[in-house]
């Protein structure tokens, strides 16, 4: 009886200490939560000056200028402000709502714009819209510094319009503006913006891709490459040169003479490209060159919004990509999206096709010596866009025994006479729990000896994936699920440790016959 | 039963919807009139012959944004019809037939700004101040528009006139990318430059910059004082001549002259004043002894007076030092002026000690009141003993050795 009343108390007082403590829990959990929010020093707007996000091309001709001459600093001034106004516009034409419109136009000119965003709310138009390029040619700079003009010529324009939201038509322009600024409150606004007749200039006749090239593309035989303790992470900051250098000797040591890169687009610091990641970019190439490698790099990796407003930020960091690295002697070719039809289904296909032609259009304008590719994630989607892109990519992961007739297939719908690569294609070796202990090693080996000799048999360049087994795969890559991470870790021929496994010896004796043969 | 058939509906319902979404292609359109006015404000009238269906819509591109126009339907004419007020921004414009999400037509057209009709004349004139001589130079910059605020267009005259000191001058100048401007000088005299602009019979309103005098040149400086004694208590005046710039301008009112004393030590005092109708004015206290100084004006960075000496006799010729019994007090005074006068309250008075030995201990100042000083050695301070003791007074110095006994005790 003693006994029992001992265990009620303990159950009574242990009972009175656990509710005590969930509700301090409980009361401690909101007074946290209610102290988290905006920092206090956000009041004093200390950070003001914000990095741009709107990003055209411009091309400032100030060779001509009446009044006085321009400070270089007031000029930039003046470009950011314009733009900015390009972009508050672009937005209140998208949205109909004038946020930000007065800080950019002047009292006249505003009245001007509202007017027709008024009409387009009433008639619920609107119009997704952004600028690619600008010419301007500085005409007058007054001589206190407060007016300016200058023609913004051959001003590139990318347009959608929608009637209540259900898009209607997109088009690409060209217009030229005659522009007057005032300076007025520390800003520059536009007094007058008078769209004047152009004349488009003439697109310069693009070679096209020479012999060499054809060669080295039609005799690509690679693999997709990430360093062994750092997958999916390249160029951060886990590279080294040593790795890398070990590593193209082996990848060299397999009779492979082409890898495939990625540019990871946040990683790279989006529109500002980061120093040491493109540093690091340049001592690939430059070891891939010492190994007597070509490269193939793939942009925009892990980066999935193809919407208008972003385009600018885009198309900049491509342009101080391309512009870094095209004249690289171990550069082979630009990809410029890892398996973009993968976003048609949540970004919208039309979306993704218009930033990939437009990113296409442009990668060739600056760099028109390097090939363009995208990297289509299966035979039956690289049929998109065959005719923009200089060569065919695509990926295959699915039966070795349907590749042939997918491959005939896609052939048949692409421009004849492309050049098709078989960019990605692999077996994972993973056996374990999710996939019933149903696969090895040496399925892999026979996965490629098979694959190998339908490659050889069709000629067709291929990029395998990969060199390494990972420890770890980052859940970006395929999600979070342990059973479609697990195999995507064992698609190596050399395992984790750096061991060569089966496929390792088929790859190389292959290559090794292949040669010898020849 | 109810059930199926309100199923049934509802799947007929949506296969009409169904149907009337899809677009068909038999679509022909033919261009009947197309109405564009050469300048701005008019409106636009686009007439189209159609056949078939379809969702046809009019895309107008002009300067500031993208518009989409409805159109109206009779039979088989298609009618757009722009209202005047969205064709009063000139510039070129380009319009689209939209046939399903297809171009059927297209084509620019440009709208020149209004001629004739009222102007608005906006003018923006600086910097607002110029300097005399005829090298510097205010730009007047000229907007006119139209009355729907269109820049007008190049080559059209824009009459300017200047007017300074009762003579005007008309420019002319013409419009280059909506704007005319001219550089307006200034001339070697100083006063106000009035500007103004005019288009056709649109007049500007007017426009003031200031033109003002230019670097000063070297001027001279005198002084007037009440006497030449060094009392430290009169006040001695320096005044510059009328200061002006090479053009014969008095220098603008408030121009900063630092006065620069430099006296027989070396030592450098400072008074400064601002110039009035070209003459600065500044002060100083006269020395408190017998001085020499050299005077010198300077306007910073532009101009400087030439020097100017000047000497301070001593205003005391003599004094009386007169000690207690217990010589712990010590008078000075009475202290006589160049008159014979009481010198004025504040003189200042200085007492030097020394011990003995010669070795230094303190200096005690103090101010002459009523023509006399006087200085306490108490007895807590300076036991009794031997010290020398040494007075100075308008730069004059007296020295004596003295012998404190104790107070007497009562």
């Amino acid at each position: 009886m003693k006994w029992n009343k001992n265990i009620l108390r303990v159950l009574l007082i242990g009972s009175f200490l656990a509710v005590n403590a969930l509700i301090l829990f409980g009361i401690s959990s909101v007074w946290s939560y209610l102290n988290t929010g905006a920092d206090r020093s956000a009041i004093l707007h200390l950070v003001t000056e914000k990095s741009p996000t709107y990003l055209p091309s411009v091309v400032w001709d100030t060779t001509a200028v009446e009044g006085r001459p321009i400070e270089q600093q007031t000029l930039a001034k003046v470009e950011r402000d314009y733009l900015d106004g390009w972009l508050v516009r672009n937005n209140a034409m998208a949205t109909n709502n004038p946020y930000g419109i007065s800080d950019y136009f002047t009292k006249k000119a505003r009245a001007k714009l509202y007017k027709i965003l008024e009409a387009n709310k009433n008639s619920g138009a609107s119009f997704v819209q952004t600028t690619l390029e600008h010419f301007p040619k500085l005409n007058f700079y007054s001589a206190d510094g407060t007016q300016i003009s200058f023609l913004d010529r051959n001003v590139l324009l990318y347009k959608k319009s929608y009637v209540d939201g259900n898009p209607v038509l997109e088009y690409k322009e060209t217009a030229s503006f005659q522009v007057i600024m005032l300076l007025e409150d520390g800003f520059w606004r536009v007094r007058h913006l008078i769209r004047v007749a152009s004349q488009p200039r003439e697109e310069e006749e693009k070679p096209s891709m020479s012999d060499g090239v054809k060669e080295a593309l039609s005799n690509i035989k690679g693999l997709n490459y990430y360093p062994k303790d750092s997958p999916w992470d390249t160029f951060g900051n886990h590279y080294s040169d040593g790795i890398v250098a070990a590593d193209l000797r082996t990848i060299r040591g397999m009779g492979l003479n082409t890898v495939r890169i990625f540019i990871p687009y946040a990683d790279f610091g989006k529109a500002r490209i980061e120093e040491d990641r493109l540093a690091r970019v340049r001592a690939f190439l430059d070891g891939a060159e010492r190994e007597g490698l070509q490269v193939v790099i793939t942009l925009f990796d892990f980066y999935g919004d193809y919407s208008v407003p972003n385009w600018t930020q885009t198309f900049a960091h491509a342009h101080k990509m391309v512009n870094a690295l095209k004249d690289h002697p171990g550069l082979l070719a630009w990809d410029l999206k890892n398996e973009p039809d993968l976003d048609f289904e949540a970004r919208g296909k039309e979306e993704v096709l218009a930033w990939l032609s437009e990113l296409a259009l442009r990668v060739k304008k600056w760099d028109g010596l390097h090939p363009v590719t995208i990297g289509w994630s299966s035979p039956e989607a690289a049929v998109n866009m065959a005719k923009e892109v200089d060569f065919v990519s695509f990926h295959y992961y699915r039966d070795t025994g349907d590749f042939i007739s997918a491959y005939e297939k896609m052939l048949g719908a692409i421009p004849k006479g492309k050049i098709t690569v078989l960019q990605e294609y692999g077996k994972s070796s993973y056996s374990g729990v999710w996939n019933a202990f149903l696969n090895s090693e040496a399925q892999q080996a026979a996965y490629y000896e098979e694959f190998q000799s339908i490659l050889d048999k069709k000629q067709i360049p291929y990029l395998f994936w990969t060199l390494y087994d990972f420890k770890k795969v980052p859940s970006t890559v395929v999600g979070s699920l342990p059973w479609r991470r697990a195999p995507q870790r064992y698609f190596g021929c050399l395992d984790a440790s750096g061991k060569p496994k089966e496929a390792y010896y088929i790859f190389k004796d292959t290559l090794e016959n292949r040669k010898g043969n020849n | 039963m109810k059930w199926s058939i309100y199923i049934l509906a509802w799947f007929i319902f949506l296969g009409c919807k169904e149907r009337a979404e899809v677009p068909t292609s038999n679509l022909k359109v033919k261009r009947q009139t197309v109405s564009v006015p050469s300048t701005v404000g008019m409106g636009l009238e686009f007439e189209f012959h159609v056949q078939g269906d379809g969702n046809l819509a009019l895309l107008l591109d002009s300067s500031f944004g993208s518009m989409l126009f409805k159109p109206k339907i009779s039979n088989d004419k298609v009618r757009f019809t722009v209202l005047p007020k969205f064709t009063q921004q000139a510039g070129e414009y380009s319009w689209k037939l939209l046939g399903n999400s297809k171009v059927l037509f297209s084509d620019t057209f440009v709208l020149a700004p209004r001629s004739g009709g009222t102007h608005v004349m906006e003018t923006y004139f600086g910097p607002r101040n110029v300097r005399a001589g005829g090298d510097d130079y205010a730009m007047l910059t000229v907007m006119p528009t139209d009355d729907y605020d269109n820049p007008l267009p190049d080559s059209t005259l824009v009459s300017i006139s200047q007017q300074i000191s009762s003579k005007t001058k008309v420019f002319e100048s013409s419009i280059k990318d909506g704007i005319a401007w001219k550089l307006l000088y200034g001339e070697e005299s100083t006063g106000r430059m009035l500007v103004s602009a005019a288009v056709g019979n649109t007049p500007s309103k007017e426009l003031t910059a200031m033109i003002s005098p230019s670097n000063s040149r070297n001027f001279t400086i005198g002084f007037e004082r009440v006497h030449e004694y060094a009392d430290a208590n009169q006040v001695i005046s320096f005044t510059t001549s009328v200061i002006r710039d090479k053009y014969g301008n008095r220098v603008s009112d408030g121009t900063l002259v630092n006065f620069i004393v430099v006296n027989k030590e070396g030592a450098l005092l400072k008074s400064m004043g601002t110039t009035l109708g070209g003459v600065a004015t500044a002060k100083m206290l006269h020395p408190s002894h017998a001085e020499d100084w050299q005077v010198k004006a300077f306007i910073t960075g532009e101009a400087e007076s030439d020097m100017l000496k000047l000497h301070f006799k001593s205003a005391v010729q003599d004094f009386k030092v007169g000690l207690s019994k217990t010589n712990r007090k010590i008078t000075v005074g009475p202290i006589l002026g160049f008159m014979g006068q009481l010198v004025p309250e504040g003189l200042l008075i200085e007492l030097e000690i020394y011990d003995g030995n010669g070795d230094f201990i303190e200096v005690k100042q103090n101010n002459s009141r009523m023509g006399k000083g006087s200085f306490e050695l108490k007895e807590g301070f300076y036991p009794s003993g031997q010290y020398q003791i040494v007075v100075h007074l308008a730069g004059i110095k007296k020295e004596m050795n003295i012998k404190l006994t104790p107070n007497e005790v009562e």
